[in-house]
């Protein structure tokens, strides 16, 4: 047994296996000895030598196992890098709607989506947006060429005029998605990104409704810290209308380089459906209310990534892609 | 719209610092873009008289002066070409700061210099370097120079939103304020000292040909006006703005505009014929000179401002160079009129001619505010332009703009803001805006003044009352209603899916502009008729997108050039072409993607290997499986366009849903690609075909089926297959001797090469037997595999290989 455990190789174990348990193996000869052996104690000799082979045999293969296996880990380098895959990344303007859409479909917000080249009509007419609004102008919004009266749609808002004249209050939607603006792509300008407007028409709806899911929203979103202000403002499609502004969630309102040290950061327009808007749906204003509200998809991805520069998100460089490769 | 706090304190009194300011109207919906403090010096500036000026013997340029400066006389070393002996100026006495620098007692060139004669720009008063401030009689020596401009100014610029052009003045801010705080506001005096004994009734008269155009304009006349430098306290203001000052009469008109937010025009009164002023449309192609010296081409609905001979005034947007005020002008007749908002717009836009007047009437001037305006432009006139006022005025009023009143229901602001408003705290709102107030118990009927075009509906007053009482107190409500019957639309789910899936599969998600080429269209939807973007922003974003391939290809491309080799890119995104509007409502919702390198990178102890067409089916797959629809796919094989060699991707009943394969080399050459590149596109709603609330499942489609326990048998069987012969097209006739036992068919391993012949391969498929409820043996499966050889063997050239 000795023997056994000193075998340092397979050849010296073959060896050892050949000595002990082979054909002609010293285990071998001793077999051959039984018939001299006193046939009283010839059964209990024999019976011996079985377990001593079976020993012998069991160690002897313990052995080449191990022998085996070291071998195999001599060959293993533990500190060999993973071998590559593919990687696939969500893109971030992706991550982020999806986030954004997270939590209003937990908040009970149903999902609409609309079309990106859209009529003069939705876009605007139905938006109670006056005829001389600048927002109509050529150099704002880029018109079709060959079809009078379409356009590529300068936000997602037709999208609640295509949900209300579908559908009876009560509503509640968010509706994200592709907007275009007649503007040169800069560092902070692109005439493509991405919108989101939330919009709930019910009886009873009221602006402290409004103040309270914006609130909600960009706490989910932005920590459970922040909070956020309204300030007046004037757009054609809701009355009051207001500015949001949320408290920085970067420095809690104390003023960094994100919020320009003012403590505030301006995230969106919001306010109260005008009557105007909601007449044209047909739902009748005296009955029901409701509010609107939007934020800049790209605008939010940039804050909370600290993206300096919009372009990036269209250039697609594999350098930018590949850092929004976490899952959740 | 700049705003100066000295010129603000005319109207409204306030201790309240210009951050303050700024903070209570952003709040009241003038948000404040800016506050630039404006030091022109910092104390100690007195009016002064030189008593000497000599000059200075070690300098040429340079003067010697002995300054009178009450009390005192400095001498001061002064440097301007037009110091003399008598000028009464301001002078910094020693310590006061001007700009960056501190005035010291020092020797300048040898000689003792205690102090410094200022100039206008030094002081921010003008751009006038010429030389030092000639203030002139009624300036007293030794008097704080403070009392004539203040040392400094606070600026404030705010954003006005297109409703409120009633606010694009110093009244109109102040205004809001006073309501704000409650105090009172101070108008500007509109007396008027009619100093001459003509009457303007006898001078001027004005016709009105197009009332709706013009339903107000109303005209003073001044007489033997001097045209000169305006009064230092008005340069100063108008500089605190950004107006650059340029003669008292230009100046005049321009601070009533800031201050009232009238714009007014002057003309000389010579070149008006007749003293006959008419107001009309001017004829189509009509041509006038602006006071700019610029030709312009008129049409029907410009309004032409004339006399009874010609065009004298574009109304509302510019002068006329004939009737131009000049050095040598000595009566002026002073234009206040209301236009129509639509009218002003149209030929200020036309004429690309936007202006602070058109400005305002474009948006909507204040109609009651035109006699006030001419009133105070006449008495400014006789003040600083040592004219002569004319008696009386001529107000040609045929339209008055009506305001007409809005009923005010006090619980209408609880349903919209949330909380209630007493009907008190909503009045005072209301009175301390200016606005007429009716009690009538139920309602409040409420009249709004001639400036507030913007309140026409009841929603208006609300937005008043939350305006004034502040957004901040309307409350922030703390649970809401869920809405139980509204859905996502049936394919969000399945979107979000398909993204997931290629991003699980190793392809990273692109976000590629929605405007391409002509070009691009016509190479990878040619054939649709695009949406063609009406004056793009450049010829590379000219037509809406039909497909997402271009896109992708230049972001291959992109990266590709930056070292990448393995690039795998997908997209998901609207497509839509006009020639879709029909099938369609012009738009679909495409998935496309590209993948060019090695799906399975090159690693340290192994090669990568090139992605190829049966790679691209297996994206396919994937997607399939993720998406639940139905395995296998269905294709049709025939190549499809652009694609060296590819497969047509068919929905359930048959029709075309998306391509996949190699880009032709040639195409791919185009975007600058050298290698093979893969792409597919895949029009993801035909394919998916969701259907709004039916039932779908994740995971897999039509629930789980019960899986036999028993174990498989497994037969392998190969084939020598004619290259010519698809490889499916054996797969099917093994598939087609189908038996209740046969679980799959499946293609193990291809070969070519010895001892086939070279139009020849071997197809191994390996085939997989399972019964429910017992052990197959071979007396189960030999006859079946018999019959699947058979059935191959039908197909021409096929053998089974020995």
């Amino acid at each position: 047994m000795k023997d056994i455990a000193a075998v340092s190789s397979q050849d010296t174990l073959e060896e050892v296996r050949v000595r002990y348990i082979g054909r002609k193996g010293s285990i071998a000869e001793l077999f051959k000895q039984m018939g001299k052996i006193d046939p009283s104690i010839r059964g209990e000799f024999g019976k011996t030598l079985n377990m001593l082979k079976n020993d012998a045999t069991a160690q002897i293969e313990a052995m080449a196992r191990e022998l085996e296996q070291a071998e195999t880990l001599a060959g293993y380098d533990p500190t060999l890098p993973a071998r590559p895959i593919a990687q696939g990344s969500y893109h971030p303007i992706t991550l982020i709607e999806r986030e954004v859409k997270r939590i209003f479909t937990r908040m009970g917000f149903a999902i609409k989506r609309g079309p990106e080249v859209e009529d003069v009509w939705h876009n605007f007419d139905a938006l109670n947006t006056p005829d001389w609004h600048p927002s109509r102008d050529e150099t704002d919004t880029l018109y079709l060429a060959d079809i009078p009266n379409m356009l590529l749609r300068t936000e997602t808002s037709p999208v609640q005029i295509r949900t209300m004249q579908a559908q009876k209050p009560p509503i509640r939607i968010v509706a994200p998605g592709r907007v275009f603006r007649n503007d040169k792509p800069d560092p902070t300008h692109s005439p493509m990104f991405t919108q989101l407007e939330g919009l709930y028409v019910d009886k009873g709806v009221t602006f402290a409704d409004l103040k309270g899911t914006v609130l909600q929203f960009y706490r989910h979103l932005l920590g459970k810290n922040v909070v956020t202000r309204f300030r007046p403002h004037f757009f054609p499609f809701t009355e009051p209308s207001a500015e949001v502004d949320v408290s920085c969630p970067f420095c809690g309102g104390d003023g960094c380089r994100v919020c320009k040290h003012s403590g505030w950061i301006e995230v969106g327009g919001s306010g109260m459906v005008d009557p105007n808007v909601l007449e044209t749906v047909g739902i009748d204003p005296e009955i029901y209310t409701g509010w609107a509200f939007g934020l800049g998809i790209e605008r939010m991805t940039m804050l909370l990534y600290g993206v300096d520069d919009i372009r990036l998100f269209y250039e697609n460089d594999i350098r930018f892609l590949s850092q929004f490769g976490g899952r959740r | 719209m700049k705003i100066s706090l000295n010129w603000l304190r005319d109207f409204v009194d306030f201790d309240e610092s210009p951050e303050e300011i700024a903070e209570i109207l952003t709040f009241l919906n003038f948000e404040c873009e800016g506050i630039e403090t404006i030091k022109r010096y910092v104390d100690g500036v007195v009016v002064g008289k030189v008593l000497e000026s000599v000059p200075h013997p070690n300098a040429d340029k340079l003067q010697l002066t002995r300054v009178d400066v009450g009390g005192e006389v400095l001498p001061i070393v002064c440097g301007a070409p037009n110091c003399r002996e008598g000028l009464i100026v301001p002078v910094a006495t020693v310590g006061t700061q001007i700009g960056e620098f501190t005035i010291d007692a020092r020797k300048l060139r040898g000689e003792m210099s205690q102090g410094m004669i200022l100039s206008e720009a030094e002081m921010k008063i003008s751009e006038n370097h010429g030389g030092i401030l000639e203030l002139g009689a009624g300036f007293k020596v030794g008097d704080d120079f403070s009392k004539v401009v203040p040392a400094e100014d606070a600026v404030l610029e705010f954003e006005i939103t297109v409703n409120r052009p009633d606010a694009l003045s110093h009244i109109g801010i102040a205004r809001e304020l006073a309501a704000y705080w409650g105090r009172p506001l101070k108008l500007p005096s509109f007396d008027v000292q009619e100093s001459s004994s003509r009457k303007v009734a006898d001078e001027l008269t004005i016709d009105i040909d197009a009332p709706e155009q013009c339903p107000r304009y109303v005209g003073r006349k001044v007489t033997g006006v001097t045209v000169m430098d305006s009064p230092l306290w008005m340069k100063a203001r108008l500089a605190s703005i950004g107006q650059r000052p340029i003669s008292n009469v230009v100046d005049i008109t321009n601070y009533i505009l800031f201050e009232l937010g009238q714009p007014l025009h002057a003309f000389d009164a010579d070149q008006i014929k007749d003293g006959h002023i008419v107001v009309r449309m001017a004829n189509e192609g009509e041509k006038f000179v602006t006071l700019d010296d610029k030709p312009r081409k008129l049409v029907a609905s410009d309004l032409m401002i004339a006399d009874p001979e010609k065009g004298v005034a574009l109304g509302g947007v510019m002068g006329g160079a004939n009737s131009e005020v000049t050095d040598a002008t000595k009566d002026v007749i002073i234009e206040a009129a209301y236009f129509d908002p639509p009218t002003i717009r149209k030929t200020a836009k036309r004429l690309g001619l936007p202006s602070e007047a058109s400005r305002r009437f474009e948006r909507g001037a204040d109609p009651g505010m035109q006699p006030n305006a001419a009133a105070r432009c006449a008495e400014l006139f006789r003040l600083h332009a040592g004219a002569e006022v004319l008696q009386g005025q001529v107000d040609a009023h045929p339209a008055p703009v009506a305001r007409p009143p809005v009923s005010y229901r006090p619980q209408r602001a609880g349903v919209v803001l949330g909380f209630d408003v007493p009907k008190d705290d909503a009045v005072k709102v209301f009175q301390s805006l200016e606005f007429g107030v009716e009690d009538k118990g139920e309602t409040v009927v409420v009249t709004p003044p001639s400036w507030r075009h913007d309140i026409e509906r009841e929603i208006d007053l609300v937005e008043e009352v939350a305006r004034h009482v502040g957004y901040d107190k309307v409350p922030t409500a703390e649970s809401s209603r869920v809405v139980l019957s509204s859905e996502d639309p049936p394919l969000e789910r399945m979107l979000d899916t398909a993204v997931d899936t290629m991003v699980a599969l190793g392809f990273r998600e692109a976000n590629c502009s929605a405007m391409t080429s002509g070009e691009d269209h016509e190479a990878f939807a040619g054939g649709l008729k695009p949406y063609v973007i009406n004056r793009p922003i450049n010829p590379e974003m000219s037509v809406y997108r039909a497909s997402l391939i271009p896109g992708l290809l230049r972001v291959v491309e992109h990266n590709l050039n930056r070292g990448f080799e393995d690039v795998f890119l997908f997209e998901a995104g609207q497509v839509g072409g006009e020639g879709w509007l029909e099938t369609d409502g012009g738009q679909r919702l495409h998935l496309g993607f590209a993948m060019v390198g090695n799906w399975i990178p090159q690693a340290y102890d192994r090669d990568g290997e090139a992605v190829d067409l049966a790679e691209v089916k297996t994206v396919l797959n994937e997607l399939a499986r993720g998406l639940t629809l139905d395995l296998p796919l269905r294709f049709d094989y025939t190549t499809p366009d652009n694609l060296m060699l590819g497969v047509k991707l068919l929905s359930e009943d048959g029709s075309l849903t998306g391509v996949a394969g190699q880009l032709k080399p040639e195409l791919a050459a185009r975007f600058g690609i050298d290698r093979p590149v893969y792409v597919g596109e895949i029009d993801i709603e035909r394919w998916v075909k969701p259907v709004a609330g039916e039932l779908r499942l994740p995971g897999i489609r039509g629930g789980y089926q019960r899986f036999s326990r028993f174990p498989a048998n497994v037969r392998d069987v190969a084939f020598v297959v004619p290259l010519s012969t698809p490889a499916e097209d054996v797969r099917g006739a093994l598939l087609e001797h189908s038996s209740e036992l046969l679980e799959d068919v499946v293609l193990f391993d291809l070969y070519k090469g010895k001892p086939l012949a070279s139009d020849e391969r071997s197809l191994a498929f390996r085939a997989t037997f399972r019964a429910p409820d017992r052990t197959l043996t071979d007396d189960d499966i030999d006859p079946i595999i018999k019959g699947m050889i058979g059935s191959a063997e039908k197909l021409n050239g096929v053998r089974l290989r020995g």
